[in-house]
């Protein structure tokens, strides 16, 4: 027995040390990233460079707060970003409803375009959809940022499988009950299906937030440009001042770090949702 | 007549589905068929000219296209298989332990995944840096020669899967992780008291019963790495040499640089095949492997 | 109808009229690239941002037209090609622009309005002859010229002087007569050092980037290379005389030690920063750059200890040879326009943008304009950089050429490829030779698919 507890234990130990590494891998460019963000840009330059900063200074956020378009950007992400995931809450949740519960032609037909269209690479959609969105003179314009952005699947497919756990008795007595179909999808289905929408909606703000290919693609203007595509174009500008730039990194990793603290149980387990089946 | 009569039956699902499925089709359904239509043509600023198989001829004789594609494979090759290898290793090892200490280790894990691929970028473009760099600062501190890790078409690919493998994992974890604890527990309980070996447990247990979740990983895995494309753009453009020129951004390069539409299109179908192609096979070969 | 109904309907009639007076007001949409051009009254202390010009001189403009509106739209360079072709293929493009891009091809299509019945008499003498032959088609004129010259890669060198008297150097001579590529070299050794006595050359006479192509183009046109023939049908950059000049360079660095390792993976910010922090005796560049020292000294940037004035010298040449000098201008360029009266106040508005007054402008970026009356004025009490634009000014007038070949040249496509041959030659894994045959291998592909 006690050979059995100890080699546990030692088992454990080891485990306890490979993870510590390998999260302290994953978690050291980071924490680099702010130390950088707060050093004097001449001790940048330095070699060796300093681990922990003697005199950390706010030069650099000055600096990048100076920039009128930084708020610009950042406003745009929000505009975007909260746009697309209300809406899509809403739209998807309707669609996966109707997939998951009903039986109508064709809902199977409908269940198949949507999950195999979540295997099409990107690069195939954007080059028609930038002249269909530059034709309806959608091009550096939020129409442009948005629209294509809901019509993702993946909300509808998660949405979808979520929806066929929830139990039918409950929904059926409503619609006994006299209720219309809206109504029974207002007043019981969604209030049911909270877990999943804050899961759906907290994912859809994250990625509408980090999301780089489609906005650089559809923004010409510097004033349109959401805050990744501005990252991007300070890097160019300016790519050897390493301390201004983690500023601007910091910037803009620090909302969604502050969402994932907050909403942490969401993201561990809605990754779950609609994948373990 | 009775496919009608349903129809009308079930009109409220239709309109349920309606709103969605109609930007769905509007904003991704009708691009992906444009996409193949476009895909023979040739389409740029001055002309629109039906071409029909041209540039597919195009594609696959420019050696550029086939050096990209090879980068693409090294690159996904590289990264799935070790940053899935890590997230098996990092899922096993915390399963033991009580919940504080998972759901800790798996926020540090899923961590990066929230900094966008920018920024994550960006980072590293600067720890790469070859006279200031965070790497070589350890490369010389344990005796090594400094590295121009991005610039040396030797070392420029590896450091960027090595990125990805190091950052990545963490939503993997995450799944992992799930669909392990609804492992029964005695099964791994019984296999200890025989005697069998943590390796044994793993092969003959743990693997076989995540199968699922790990093809589903490996399949979603392979499409999101084979699509990698911000960090080339911040970090290397395709360079040095072309040595990380990717497939994705050879077609971003080819579409919204030069401005040739159809190439581009085509360039992008071929890609739609291949990953089809690789998923399909990745089914047939988990789920034939071995029944134990 | 009773009365009441007449007037209101006499008022919502008005009403419409009104509205569609003010809705027909005319606007001018205009793209131009970030240049942080400080318009007047800016405060001297603090750095223009890339919107404050092109507001400043819309507004300027409206209140002189009040009927027409100007709308400005910057666009950042890398994608600016990118956003005007994506913008004349769905017919939204501007009416007018100033950007790092053109393509002879929008001529052939008729999509730009010649601006030769625009210019006066004093405008086609004031304009060097120079810039405006650069947008020349089949006689006519395409832009409104503005800046002269770029910021000067690959037309001229910066000297830290006082590295070159502490090496006994005399620099006077280099600019005032040039020097050869033996000088050239003999200099580069004295020029290189062991600061901190650890053993390891830390100090180096230059340095040089793959990506930082025009420097490097300078000493390849130097020995005589040419980038095609008369007709640019044909790409000859892997000529003897081509190979001969990356020789030159590749043994600046393995053979001589006089310019530091890693070309292959430097890039023009990297060669700027090695002058700016003197680890490097020599830069590159013109007025332009000198502006970008004072401008990063006053923000501070990590490459600085001080404030200090580089003089200009022309680049070194082949003994019997002259020394080249990369030339271009930039101006703004005319869409058509299908309303006669809107081109006129579109072409007003360019001649309003190159008028003397607010081309002066000019001279907050250190940028050489393209008339020669405003030229003669600038840096009017500035003994130091009136010099330095003096010389710049002859170097570019005697010596300036295109790298890049002529207008309708597709070299932007080539490019990659010469990047590319430039990082193998660097890193050894091919001789000269082979990189460049590489790359002219590629860029007649490219001349073959445009015929």
């Amino acid at each position: 027995m006690n050979t059995m507890k100890m080699k546990r234990f030692s088992k454990k130990t080891v485990s306890l040390i490979i993870l510590s590494i390998l999260a302290l891998l994953a978690f050291i460019p980071l924490y680099w990233m702010v130390v950088t963000a707060f050093k004097e840009p001449t001790l940048t330059m330095k070699f060796p460079p300093e681990i922990f900063p003697k005199n950390p200074t706010l030069q650099n956020f000055e600096a990048l707060f100076k920039r009128r378009d930084l708020f610009r950007w950042t406003l745009n992400s929000v505009i975007v970003a909260g746009t697309v995931t209300i809406t899509q809450i809403f739209l998807c949740a309707m669609a996966g409803y109707a997939i998951a519960k009903k039986r109508f032609p064709g809902s199977k037909i409908f269940f198949w375009i949507y999950i195999s269209s979540m295997m099409i690479p990107k690069q195939v959609t954007i080059v028609p959809l930038y002249i269909m969105v530059a034709n309806f003179g959608m091009v550096d314009s939020y129409g442009g940022l948005i629209l294509p952005s809901i019509a993702a699947p993946f909300g509808v497919f998660l949405m979808r499988q979520f929806m066929l756990s929830l139990p039918n008795e409950i929904i059926d007595a409503a619609r006994i009950d006299g209720a219309g179909e809206f109504r029974t999808f207002w007043k019981i289905v969604l209030p049911m299906s909270k877990p999943a929408l804050a899961v759906l909606g907290i994912f859809t703000f994250v990625g509408e937030w980090n999301s780089f290919l489609w906005p650089l693609i559809v923004t010409q203007s510097s004033k349109m440009k959401t805050l990744q595509a501005g990252l991007a174009l300070i890097q160019e500008e300016v790519p050897m001042e390493y301390a201004y730039l983690m500023a601007g990194a910091t910037f803009a990793a620090i909302p969604m770090i502050i969402v994932f603290l907050s909403f942490q149980k969401y993201f561990l387990r809605g990754v779950t949702v609609g994948a373990v089946k | 007549m009775n496919l009608l009569k349903s129809i009308w039956k079930n009109k409220a699902a239709y309109l349920f589905i309606m709103p969605h499925f109609a930007l769905f089709l509007t904003f991704f359904l009708i691009p992906v068929g444009w996409g193949m239509y476009l895909s023979l043509f040739d389409y740029s600023v001055f002309s629109q000219e039906f071409i029909g198989f041209d540039n597919y001829k195009e594609i696959f004789s420019d050696n550029l296209f086939w050096k990209a594609l090879g980068n693409t494979f090294l690159y996904t090759f590289g990264v799935v298989p070790l940053w899935l290898g890590k997230a098996l290793l990092v899922t096993v090892l915390i399963y033991p332990f009580r919940k504080g200490i998972r759901t800790f280790f798996k926020a540090m894990f899923y961590l990066p995944h929230v900094s966008s691929t920018v920024i994550i970028a960006m980072i590293w473009l600067w720890v790469f840096n070859p006279n200031f760099g965070l790497l070589n600062f350890f490369m010389e501190s344990v005796g090594l020669d400094p590295v121009v890790w991005l610039g040396n078409k030797a070392t420029a690919l590896p450091s960027l899967i090595m990125m990805q493998v190091i950052m990545g994992g963490g939503s993997t974890i995450v799944l992992l992780s799930a669909a392990m604890s609804s492992i029964p527990e005695y099964l791994f309980e019984a296999a200890e008291i025989e005697g069998a070996s943590s390796w044994q447990i793993f092969r003959k247990i743990t693997v076989p019963l995540l199968k699922p979740t790990i093809l589903y990983s490996l399949v979603m895995g392979t499409i999101a790495n084979f699509q990698t494309f911000s960090n080339i753009y911040i970090m290397t453009e395709g360079g040095p040499e072309f040595s990380t020129l990717t497939v994705a951004y050879l077609v971003y390069e080819t579409a919204f640089k030069n401005y040739y539409l159809g190439l581009a299109s085509a360039m992008s179908m071929i890609m739609f095949v291949i990953l089809v192609a690789l998923a399909l096979i990745q089914f047939k070969w988990l789920s034939s492997n071995v029944e134990y | 109808m009773s009365r009441k109904s007449k007037v209101l309907l006499f008022v919502v009639l008005a009403m419409f009229f009104l509205v569609s007076l003010v809705g027909a007001k005319m606007t001018i949409t205009w793209w131009i690239n970030p240049w942080r051009i400080a318009p007047p009254g800016f405060p001297a202390d603090q750095a223009a941002g890339s919107e404050d010009f092109p507001k400043w001189i819309s507004e300027e403009f409206m209140k002189l037209h009040p009927d027409v509106e100007v709308k400005y739209v910057v666009v950042g360079n890398t994608e600016y090609s990118q956003k005007m072709a994506a913008a004349i293929a769905t017919r939204t493009q501007p009416d007018l622009f100033k950007g790092p891009i053109w393509d002879s091809r929008w001529v052939e299509a008729g999509l730009l309005e010649p601006i030769d019945d625009y210019l006066t008499e004093e405008d086609w003498e004031d304009f060097y002859e120079i810039a405006l032959d650069d947008f020349e088609v089949n006689g006519k004129h395409y832009v409104f010229p503005w800046s002269f010259g770029t910021n000067g890669m690959g037309t001229s060198m910066l000297l830290y002087t006082p590295d070159f008297e502490k090496a006994g150097v005399d620099w006077r001579k280099i600019v005032e007569e040039g020097w050869t590529m033996e000088e050239f070299l003999e200099i580069c050794k004295k020029l290189t050092w062991d600061s901190d006595g650890d053993g390891k050359t830390d100090h180096y006479a230059l340095s040089f980037g793959a990506k930082d192509i025009h420097n490097i183009m300078n000493f390849i046109y130097a020995y005589g290379a040419k980038l095609s023939n008369e007709d640019e049908t044909e790409v000859y950059m892997n000529s003897p005389q081509a190979v001969e000049g990356l020789q030159f360079l590749i043994d600046l660095v393995k053979k001589y030690g006089v310019v530091p390792n890693g070309v292959e993976g430097m890039g023009v910010y990297d060669v700027i920063g090695n002058f700016h922090a003197h680890r490097t005796s020599m830069g590159f560049g013109g007025p332009y750059e000198i502006g970008r020292i004072t401008r990063y000294y006053l923000s501070q940037k990590w490459e600085f200890s001080e404030l200090f004035e580089p003089v200009i010298a022309p680049f070194p040449h082949v003994e019997g040879k002259d020394p080249v000098a990369y030339a271009a201008t930039g101006g703004f360029i005319v869409f058509k326009q299908a309303d006669k009266e809107k081109r006129d106040m579109v072409m007003e508005f360019a001649r309003f943008l190159t008028n003397k007054e607010n081309m002066a402008l000019l001279e907050s970026l250190s940028y050489l304009t393209s008339r020669k009356s405003v030229n003669a004025m600038l840096y009017e009490g500035d003994e130091y950089m009136k010099a330095q634009v003096d010389v710049f000014g002859d170097i570019m007038g005697d010596y300036g050429m295109e790298f890049f070949g002529s207008q309708s040249f597709p070299w932007s496509e080539m490019e990659k490829y010469f990047t590319a041959s430039l990082e193998a030659a660097f890193s050894g894994t091919k001789t000269p030779q082979q990189a460049l045959d590489y790359f002219n291998v590629e860029a007649n592909k490219i001349l073959e698919k445009r015929k």
